[in-house]
């Protein structure tokens, strides 16, 4: 008898509704308490009314919602639960064998299995979503198009976490290992980067162990979501009043949901060749076994490793590279054999077999490791190219972007530095009369080159004006520089629109007294003119200052549609971080300043003194006049 | 019915089926028999089309078995291990089988309900004695009304009465519907109650197929008296084990039983008797022939 092909059976999917209904119910109810629910209650609050007036109030009732809906760890954990019970047959020898004896073929199985989990998700995710529509309606919230498009997002991402749970699954046997893998597979590759990032700021000269995954995030995916998908208020220009929102990350939530159909596809691949015998095991699919034990032992020797270094070092003399082989022999011996008990669901793993495969990847870890302390990929020597470059930065005091035409004249230092690295490496040794100095790179092709050394500051280096601390220097009392730094990258073009300064009475009592426009307005120009006569440097230039510590601050806070803070400038140079950051748009706009004065700052201490900010009572800190151990945290 | 034609299967580098062939005719009670360990519940596995075979093929109405739906729909299979899902009760199984056995029968399960006058449908199933779950099984797969029935150690954990009530339905079955029916069991004197059919099998492979009648006559127990010392036989006739208490030999004989008498008289001894061998008995000298032979324990 020829059967009929039929991709979907009606009794598995009742089967699955009856028994896992505490499941998708638990989700509904969570996600009823979170949105329809909790839109009522701010919605049928006054103090919502009264504290941001009806527009306002709309929106951010509307905004907490979609936050709801576009959260992507809560997706990310339910679709796991969903696709863990739906496929929890194939993790139970009885059960897998009892269902795959059903007149039921693999297609049909894993077709109605997979729907009905997506079902599970979807169902309350609809309901609720109409729910939430229907509350806002009836409490005269209009906005409700926020909520369509947070229902989209979620469903996006619903569809790839589900898929992306059921492709994990199909790979174990064990119920246990799913989870596991899950979020192994979603932290993999920045999982790894930061791995080999943490290896080379041990074993290689000037590298840092910064985590830049740039785009390539997108291969680990929560880790990804987390960051892109945000729902933020618009706000009026120059003002505390909300006019929209907007919901970051749609784009790649498509993305994601059109990657989910190759995952669905590959998943049933799986499911196909799948061996029935395999329940139980941690590794279902025979290939990925060397794969788990070889991973398992690279990636556990050396976390654990780098770990332990982080701990042991409490020097620059301290034999990082020997440290380094004897922990990942060491490690890698238990994480190797450990991953071997597990596939073998037994304590007796060593046999000559694996010990000569455990040597094999023993050899192929100390290699690794070699290869970084022998710099076999030039990271130690690289520097790009000036040509190659968008935008350069130096860091020794404060973040300064170095212009175009300096470019060439950075490199040339920082190639010094790498010619001189044993000068520079002794005096890190001696822990003295060094400056640690970032230089970073952002290139035009997108991706980002950082490096630190320890810049040598002693006297010698001092009076030479060829040094590259003179010459960084010589960049930092640029004023253009200063004011950047002080008040943003447009800073010419700031609207102030508060300020306040750091004040102290005999008793060493603190009080914040906030400036009008006017006040702002004069300290502003104060600071402007210090810094042009160079009065900051003893407050700014801490690699050649002598030991001084300042505790005054001047706050201030501005917008600036073209302007940036630099430090956020010099971190996050393309802005991407920004694009993912919540209220993206207000946050795009308003900066604050936070300004280290002192009595050298002449114009800014007459200014105050002026506008009577300054007075008997209370007056800037000074050590000689405060009591011990005063001062502003 | 069945077909098996060079079924190798392997775990992990351990080699469970070693080139398996099995025959099983339409109506046939078939008797699968082995040691521990030959093999038996992989090859079943394999006759369900849960495994998928390393080698060789497994065909049952002449089609492979492995993803084929038709196939499998005439079948009913009732493992050792049973699974019930986890708060099922005996009628949630019936509606779920409902669904999955095109053929299944729901009157014949409620006329049936009076054979298991101990079982409550409403109760979950796992709360039920591993006997009623068992009855729970022969139920529900009598209702599918399949060709084909596999039991793996079917009746272990029934009572008495309850087995012939088992056996008495599945044999009424055979009867009316020409129904074959595959069993394992250790339980060797209940099998050469019902089979009419057996396959040893050890060490991953079929030893010895045939028909129950055809093996009982080809192995005999022959036991002479004879005065002129220990009897002899033609080259033709493997005897398997030979045994004396004073003039008195008794000797497990594979072959022709006429003939070994014959040729036995010519002897002229005392007394040559005959006997049937039990299945047992066949079965423990097959596998002494094949090192698997009941050791004698010295204390």
């Amino acid at each position: 008898m020829k059967s009929k092909t039929s991709f979907f059976n009606r009794t598995i999917l009742k089967k699955n509704l009856t028994h896992f209904w505490p499941l998708w119910a638990l989700y509904f109810v969570v996600l009823f308490f979170a949105m329809p629910f909790s839109t009522w209650q701010m919605a049928t609050d006054q103090w919502y009314h009264d504290y941001y007036g009806n527009t306002g109030r709309m929106y951010r009732i509307i905004e907490s919602a979609v936050q709801i809906q576009t959260e992507p760890v809560l997706i990310f954990i339910v679709a796991a639960v969903m696709a863990l019970a739906v496929f929890s047959y194939l993790y139970s020898a009885k059960n897998a064998n009892m269902m795959h004896a059903l007149p039921v073929n693999r297609l049909e199985l894993y077709v109605t299995n997979y729907l009905s989990g997506l079902l599970f998700l979807f169902l309350p995710q609809i309901i609720n979503f109409f729910l939430t529509v229907l509350v806002a309606m009836a409490n005269e919230i209009t906005c409700i198009q926020y909520l369509f498009a947070g229902l989209v997002i979620q469903m996006e991402i619903t569809l790839f976490a589900y898929s992306l749970a059921v492709f994990v699954a199909m790979f174990t046997g064990q119920i246990l290992a799913m989870p596991v893998y899950y979020i192994v597979v979603n932290f993999l590759f920045v999982g790894c980067m930061a791995v080999i990032n943490g290896v080379m700021s041990l074993l290689s000269y000037g590298v840092d162990d910064r985590l830049y995954p740039g785009k390539w995030a997108v291969l680990s995916p929560l880790y990804y979501l987390f960051g892109a998908v945000r729902v933020s208020e618009i706000y009026e220009s120059h003002t505390e009043t909300v006019t929209g929102l907007t919901i970051s990350g749609m784009a790649d939530a498509t993305f994601y949901a059109a990657a989910a159909v190759v995952l669905i596809l590959l998943a049933y691949r799986l499911y196909r060749r799948r061996q029935i015998e395999t329940a139980g095991d941690w590794i279902s699919i025979r290939v990925m076994k060397p794969v788990f034990r070889w991973g398992v032992a690279f990636c556990g020797s050396m976390v654990l490793s780098i770990m332990l270094i982080f701990v042991l070092r409490q020097s620059h003399l301290f034999p990082v590279y020997r440290w380094m082989v004897v922990c990942v022999v060491l490690f890698g011996f238990v994480c190797f054999f450990v991953a071997e008990m597990l596939l073998c669901k037994s304590f007796k793993v060593f046999r000559k077999k694996r010990l000569i495969e455990w040597g094999g990847f023993t050899a192929a870890a100390v290699l690794f490791l070699t290869l970084f302390r022998l710099d076999a990929f030039g990271v130690e020597r690289y520097v790009p190219e000036a040509d190659e470059i968008e935008a350069a930065f130096v860091n020794m005091d404060y973040q300064i972007e170095v212009p175009a035409e300096d470019i060439p004249e950075l490199l040339a230092i920082h190639r010094d530095l790498i010619e001189h690295r044993e000068e520079c490496q002794k005096l890190e040794q001696e822990q003295g009369g060094y400056y640690y100095t970032t230089f970073r790179y952002y290139k035009k092709d997108g991706t980002e080159v950082t490096r630190r050394y320890p810049v040598p500051v002693t006297g010698e280096y001092l009076q030479d004006e060829t040094s590259a601390v003179s010459r960084i220097t010589a960049w930092e009392r640029r004023e253009e520089n200063l004011l950047r730094n002080m008040f943003g990258t447009a800073y010419d073009t700031n609207q102030y629109v508060a300020g306040s300064v750091d004040l102290y009475n005999k008793d060493g009592d603190f009080q914040s007294y906030a400036m009008d426009d006017e006040e702002i307005r004069t300290v502003v120009a104060a600071i402007e003119k210090d810094v042009r006569a160079g009065n900051f440097d003893p407050y700014y230039l801490y690699s050649i200052a002598d030991d001084v510590a300042y505790y005054n601050a001047i706050t201030f806070d501005y917008y600036n549609e073209n302007g940036r803070e630099m430090w956020e400038y010099y971190s996050d140079y393309h802005g991407e971080l920004l694009e993912t950051s919540a209220s993206a748009e207000h946050e795009e706009t308003a900066n604050t300043s936070y300004i280290n004065i002192g009595p050298d700052c002449a114009y800014t201490v007459e200014a105050l003194t002026e506008l009577g900010i300054i007075n008997d009572t209370w007056n800037l800190y000074r050590d000689d006049t405060m009591p011990d151990g005063v001062y502003a945290d | 019915m069945i077909e098996v034609r060079g079924l190798k299967k392997s775990f992990d580098g351990f080699c469970a089926l070693r080139g398996v062939d099995m025959h099983v005719k339409k109506g046939a009670i078939y008797g699968l028999v082995g040691p521990n360990g030959a093999g038996k519940s992989t090859l079943i596995r394999h006759l369900t089309g849960i495994y998928r075979p390393d080698a060789g093929e497994v065909l049952i109405d002449g089609q492979p078995v492995f993803e084929n739906k038709g196939i499998k729909a005439k079948m009913a299979y009732i493992p050792d291990d049973l699974f019930y899902f986890m708060q099922a009760d005996t009628l949630e199984m019936k509606r779920f089988y409902e669904g999955i056995y095109p053929e299944f029968d729901a009157k014949l399960f409620y006329r049936m309900q009076e054979f298991f006058p101990g079982i409550d449908v409403k109760r979950n199933i796992r709360r039920l004695s591993k006997g009623m779950q068992k009855q729970v099984a022969f139920w529900l797969s009598i209702c599918c009304k399949p060709q084909l029935m596999i039991l793996d150690e079917p009746v272990d954990g029934l009572d008495p009465v309850m087995r012939r009530q088992i056996w008495s339905i599945i044999m009424s079955e055979v009867a009316e519907h020409e129904m074959t029916v595959l069993v394992s069991s250790h339980n060797l004197r209940e099998l050469e109650d019902v089979c009419d059919h057996v396959g040893i099998m050890h060490q991953g492979c079929i030893r010895v197929e045939r028909s129950l009648s055809d093996l009982q006559g080809s192995v005999t127990k022959i036991q002479v008296a004879s005065a002129s010392g220990m009897p002899k036989l033609p080259e033709q006739f493997e005897v398997l084990h030979m045994a004396n208490t004073g003039r008195v030999y008794t000797m497990i004989v594979k072959g022709d039983p006429k003939e070994a008498e014959r040729a036995l008289s010519e002897e002229h001894p005392m007394i040559v008797d005959i006997l049937p061998l039990t299945l047992e008995e066949i079965f423990i000298y097959e596998m002494g022939g094949a090192d698997y032979e009941v050791k004698d324990i010295l204390f």
